[in-house]
């Protein structure tokens, strides 16, 4: 299987919504070092126990983490340049264009993604996975009329009565052999925004990319009738996994995501920093000096 | 930062300010002292019946702020630490059963106090008590680390000058002795209680 992870760099210097963890200045994180150290100790968690694994990026991306940082992906593609008009606002949108780029069974990573442990194996087979869902419909209650109400020629994979009946699903790992499916998704995704550019100043496109990325995934899923695996098996209704339970490393927790305000919690970011000075010396005094020279 | 949330969630709850007139993220952040404060100035100078809860929670950023500034911390030594914390973590929940720690002896620099508790708050004013918080600084360019001190964090507080080694077992008696449970029942919360405090905070330190 073939595993990738994406870096659109437009939002990373996007200075909008400073930290605001629902926005992507410098990748959610309090500031670019942090961001840095995140990506890369991912990068390498996850090559630890998944060699086959690739960057979809940008010339900026490629700048930083193939030509600076060195990071050990097999390959690193450019692609992501073709997002470049696209608004900045949109984050998600190099997610799902790396997506629609894959022609074979993958599995996509989040950069906050860290593992401990060959756990994917279990869903790795199925034709359509992702990290976890919740019942929580509340998270869309106002964006959604709110794309209805206002955007142009919305499509109707994106129609649906708001209901806890549905499982709302989180890709923080996301993927499968169901390629087909992956384009009719990505291409709804992006008929979305194609069609209302011009919107998206006037809107909270954190919640907006949530929108267009996680609930379209879940509506189409559920109107189509589709079972998908989860790495969690269980509904993550109440908050009720720890996904930041580094204590639990590698006993109980082999899966480190770390979800919105997660990123910015001193506790976790001082783990990250750690570990990859302690694990990958080199990556991490290659990382630190870039920083230091570079004042970030 | 917890009682920086709930402070601004209480101010919003109880109209001493209109969300919109405060940039949440700025308020958040920890380098953005001067605006931070300069709300709390704002909500005190709108709302009289603020003044005391304000000046209260102030004291606490004062607090939290003099110990970042004056944080000593080498990275080297901090990230020993964490490899340390990250080797007792890698143990079986018998071979943790079985260790032995010692009280940082810095915890007692990391203790601060408030006359509310900013921690259990849910649209009412904060309870008037003598709350204990640890603020913990990090080697990294973030906010310190902030714990509350209620439940069974407030061991914490007890166990603070107490420099002699101690075994897990002899921790498991005296909390269950204090807080009159059955060790069988507090074994699995205090376990992971002591494995979080070892890794994220070192508050305890085990001896290897």
């Amino acid at each position: 299987m073939k595993f990738v992870q994406s870096f659109w760099s437009k939002p990373f210097f996007d200075d909008t919504f400073k930290n605001n963890w629902n926005f992507r200045h410098h990748g959610g994180f309090p500031n670019p070092f942090l961001f840095y150290c995140a990506w890369t100790y991912s990068c390498l968690s996850i090559k630890k126990y998944y060699p086959n694994l690739h960057l979809v990026t940008d010339d900026k991306g490629l700048e930083i983490f193939k030509d600076t940082l060195k990071l050990p992906y097999t390959s690193f593609s450019d692609s992501l340049n073709d997002l470049e008009d696209y608004h900045k606002g949109a984050w998600a949108l190099g997610k799902l264009y790396t997506y629609r780029l894959q022609k074979e069974p993958f599995c996509h990573l989040d950069g906050d993604v860290f593992l401990f442990e060959k756990v994917l194996d279990p869903v790795l087979k199925s034709p359509l996975f992702c990290q976890s869902y919740d019942h929580d419909q509340y998270q869309y209650s106002e964006i959604h009329p709110y794309v209805h109400q206002y955007f142009e020629n919305v499509p109707t994979a994106f129609e649906a009565e708001l209901s806890d009946t549905i499982k709302y699903v989180n890709v923080g790992i996301i993927g499968g052999s169901a390629i087909d499916f992956f384009q009719e998704y990505t291409s709804k995704a992006f008929e979305l925004i194609d069609e209302n550019q011009d919107k998206l100043d006037d809107i909270n496109t954190g919640l907006f990319n949530l929108y267009y990325e996680q609930f379209l995934l879940s509506n189409m899923l559920s109107v189509q009738k589709l079972t998908f695996a989860s790495l969690y098996p269980k509904p993550n209704d109440g908050n009720a996994y720890n996904f930041a339970a580094f204590h639990h490393i590698p006993h109980k927790s082999q899966y480190i995501h770390l979800i919105s305000h997660l990123k910015k919690t001193s506790e976790y970011l001082e783990q990250i920093v750690a570990r990859l000075r302690l694990e990958f010396p080199d990556y991490y005094v290659r990382l630190r000096d870039y920083c230091q020279k570079k004042a970030l | 930062m917890k009682t920086r949330k709930n402070f601004l969630d209480w101010a919003f709850a109880q109209n001493h300010i209109l969300e919109n007139e405060v940039d949440q993220p700025r308020f958040y952040s920890i380098h953005e002292q001067n605006y931070m404060y300069g709300i709390l100035a704002r909500i005190t100078k709108g709302s009289l019946d603020a003044k005391a809860f304000v000046e209260d929670f102030k004291g606490l950023e004062n607090q939290r702020y003099r110990i970042m500034d004056e944080r000593t911390i080498k990275e080297i030594d901090a990230v020993s630490q964490v490899g340390i914390a990250i080797d007792f973590c890698t143990q079986s929940d018998a071979q943790k059963r079985e260790s032995s720690f010692l009280v940082n002896p810095d915890l007692t620099n990391y203790l601060v106090q408030s006359a509310f508790l900013w921690n259990d708050i849910e649209n009412k004013n904060p309870k008037t008590i003598d709350a204990y918080y640890a603020i913990i600084p990090t080697f990294i360019d973030v906010a310190p680390k902030e714990i509350c001190l209620t439940q069974l964090s407030a061991l914490l507080l007890d166990i603070k000058d107490y420099r002699e080694v101690f075994t897990y077992a002899e921790l498991l008696e005296l909390v269950a002795g204090a807080m009159d449970y059955e060790e069988k029942e507090l074994d699995r919360q205090l376990l992971d209680f002591v494995t979080a405090q070892v890794l994220y905070y070192r508050t305890l330190l085990p001896i290897t």
